[in-house]
């Protein structure tokens, strides 16, 4: 191999390298300054995600032999365990991993900002995020991308589905939701209808990628709150509508940035989902997962009434900055493997 | 009366393949003329003791399902306190009772079937010769089941099937219907004596609910679970253990050589959760 092809530099300009250290500054100065205290937990965990849309990175260690470890796909699990424990409003700034596509807007190592605050509101939440966003974009007045800071818009999933789709995503059956995916994205396929087959929650996501992000505003940031129970995750239901979840992301020109939830404090409602996890996890013909049973018991012993929301660090990077692929935003992006039998 | 020509209509629509979410539907149905006129006709249909239930009225449940699933009070079900003593874990009647020869189990006279056909595991090693109990929950039967003894869940197995129906004259003309039809296979470490609880599904059965992972929805492949150490909440003897939406059956099994059935348990005896059935 000649040496001098090899692609050794930075993926990243040194430009957004010297961006990327003072945006993390300012990132710090954000909690400090509100007095959430910066933790650090382990990224090499017990307990993969139980998420059946989720692939865990496995390790092998030597003091472990038989038992697979995984690389942390969000540090939620272990700053709960340090809620429960009494910590205060605490903050993280971490590498996540994530075994999915390489695409422009994917990497399967990331950096995640996941921040908790004890006795607040979801609005409260999603205020606070949205200030985050936007005082990073402020930090930088001359080079960021000013539209950011746009009117703001928060819509309900379900009106969002019903005005833009024109059907109800909690009670339309998967045939309608099929029948509304091939007649306005005219892209489905028998194999598709095939490969999603009765997941729910695969048709609400292709529909809500490929006929509603492109439909929303290009400017300022957008909320989508109030997700259906079944995509719940780990937030907890709305007390006066359990068909709907305390769950939001943001938006930016169509890219997710971030995604929060009223944490679920029950254990017995958690293990319930961490069952069905498995069982989806079993139909899918994906590997296994155990319970993460130290979560349960924390839970068990007490969560404080919290939210919590991450961020996808290399991401709002993008989106400051108007890059275009995510490897522009770190500093040695992944390529694409190669076929080493080739070689 | 129009109430059970009625009933007897909905009946006729059971065996059909619609039923099954048709059912679920109904039997879920917070529409409150709806779910109280099921309610209304099931308990004049079936000698239902609203006296136990938590909630005596039975209109204050909000579906059909939510009251066929019932809780009772607290003291309606006493659990026996003689520690080597199996606890009944389900009201109904016994269907078979005895032991497991060859690696059969009795069905009705002169029908066996196969402790692996209904496990889909083999376990012969450690159970041919153990004690079998057949449990026949009629619909007016409180659903819920509850641990024989204490221990903890170590593997669930989860076996899709048919939805045959398990009264005593489909189980005399149907061989093998235990090992035919959904079903729900617990294997659970006891920390006295470990044993195998199997819900079977029946027409009718919508789902299968355990107390650690709620509604289990109807798959169509075998699916296995296992639980590490530190995985389960341990269950007492007489604790929750799951129930059926809708009425059904249940087999509990035990190694060879733990367990002794009580003499008086035979065919069609009646039982009540937490009364002694056998003895460790």
């Amino acid at each position: 191999m000649n040496r001098k092809s090899l692609d050794w530099k930075p993926t990243s300009s040194l430009r957004i390298l010297k961006k990327r250290a003072e945006m993390l500054r300012q990132a710090r100065c954000f909690f400090t300054d509100r007095n959430v205290l910066e933790v650090e937990t382990p990224i090499l965990t017990r307990a993969g995600s139980s998420d059946p849309y989720m692939a865990n990175v496995r390790c092998r260690l030597a003091t472990h032999p038989g038992e697979d470890l995984y690389l942390q796909t969000s540090p939620e699990c272990a700053m709960k365990r340090m809620l429960a424990a009494g910590c205060p409003d605490i903050f993280q700034i971490c590498k996540v991993f994530r075994d999915t596509e390489l695409g422009s807007l994917h990497q399967p190592e990331f950096t995640m900002i996941e921040w908790y605050r004890h006795e607040i509101t979801l609005d409260e939440m999603i205020a606070e995020t949205c200030s985050f966003i936007m005082t990073l974009c402020r930090a930088d007045p001359q080079e960021t991308n000013q539209s950011l800071l746009g009117t703001r818009n928060v819509y309900c999933y379900q009106d969002l589905f019903q005005t833009v789709a024109g059907l109800d995503p909690v009670e339309a059956n998967l045939q309608e939701l099929a029948q509304c995916a091939s007649q306005k994205t005219g892209l489905v396929t028998p194999e598709f209808i095939e490969q999603l087959g009765e997941d729910r929650k695969a048709w609400l996501d292709y529909l809500m990628s490929h006929l509603i992000i492109p439909e929303l505003p290009r400017a300022g940031l957008v909320v989508i709150r109030d997700y259906p129970a079944e995509q719940a995750a780990l937030a907890r239901l709305k007390p006066d509508d359990e068909r709907f979840a305390e769950r939001f992301e943001i938006f930016f020109a169509g890219l997710e940035l971030a995604n929060g939830y009223h944490e679920l404090r029950e254990p017995d409602e958690q293990r319930r989902r961490f069952e069905k996890d498995r069982r989806q996890r079993s139909r899918a013909g994906k590997q296994d997962m155990p319970i993460d049973a130290a979560l349960l018991a924390a839970l068990e012993a007490g969560l404080p009434d919290c939210c919590g929301v991450a961020v996808g660090f290399d991401r709002l990077m993008m989106s400051l900055y108007g890059l275009t692929d995510i490897t522009e935003s770190i500093s040695f992006g992944l390529q694409q493997g190669t076929n080493r039998r080739q070689g | 009366m129009q109430s059970g020509t009625l009933f007897i209509r909905f009946q006729q629509l059971l065996p059909t393949k619609l039923l099954g979410r048709l059912s679920y539907k109904l039997s879920r149905s917070q529409y409150r003329w709806l779910k109280n006129f099921l309610i209304w006709i099931f308990i004049r249909l079936y000698p239902v003791d609203t006296t136990e239930m938590d909630e005596s009225t039975p209109f204050a449940y909000s579906s059909f399902n939510e009251f066929f699933t019932r809780s009772l009070q607290a003291d309606a079900r006493p659990v026996t306190d003689n520690p080597s003593a199996i606890s009944c874990p389900a009201d109904g009647i016994v269907q078979q009772v005895g032991h497991i020869a060859d690696g059969q189990l009795l069905q009705v006279k002169g029908i066996n079937y196969r402790l692996v056909d209904l496990l889909g595991i083999d376990v012969a090693a450690e159970f041919d010769g153990g004690a079998f109990l057949t449990i026949y929950l009629a619909p007016h039967n409180y659903h819920r089941v509850h641990a024989p003894l204490s221990g903890s869940v170590r593997l669930v197995h989860y076996i899709p099937g048919k939805r045959y129906a398990v009264n005593k004259s489909t189980a005399q003309a149907l061989p093998g219907l235990f090992a035919k039809n959904e079903r729900l296979a617990c294997f659970c470490g006891g920390e006295s004596c470990p044993y195998w609880l199997v819900f079977v599904g029946a027409m009718n059965v919508c789902s299968i609910s355990t107390a650690w992972s709620g509604e289990i929805e109807p798959g169509n492949a075998r699916y296995q679970w296992t639980y590490a150490d530190n995985q389960m909440t341990p269950l007492s003897k007489g604790d929750y253990f799951g129930h059926f939406n809708m009425g059904s059956t249940v087999i509990i099994v035990f190694p060879r050589d733990t367990v002794s059935w009580d003499p008086a348990l035979g065919p069609d005896a009646e039982l009540r959760v937490g009364q002694e059935i056998g003895y460790l």
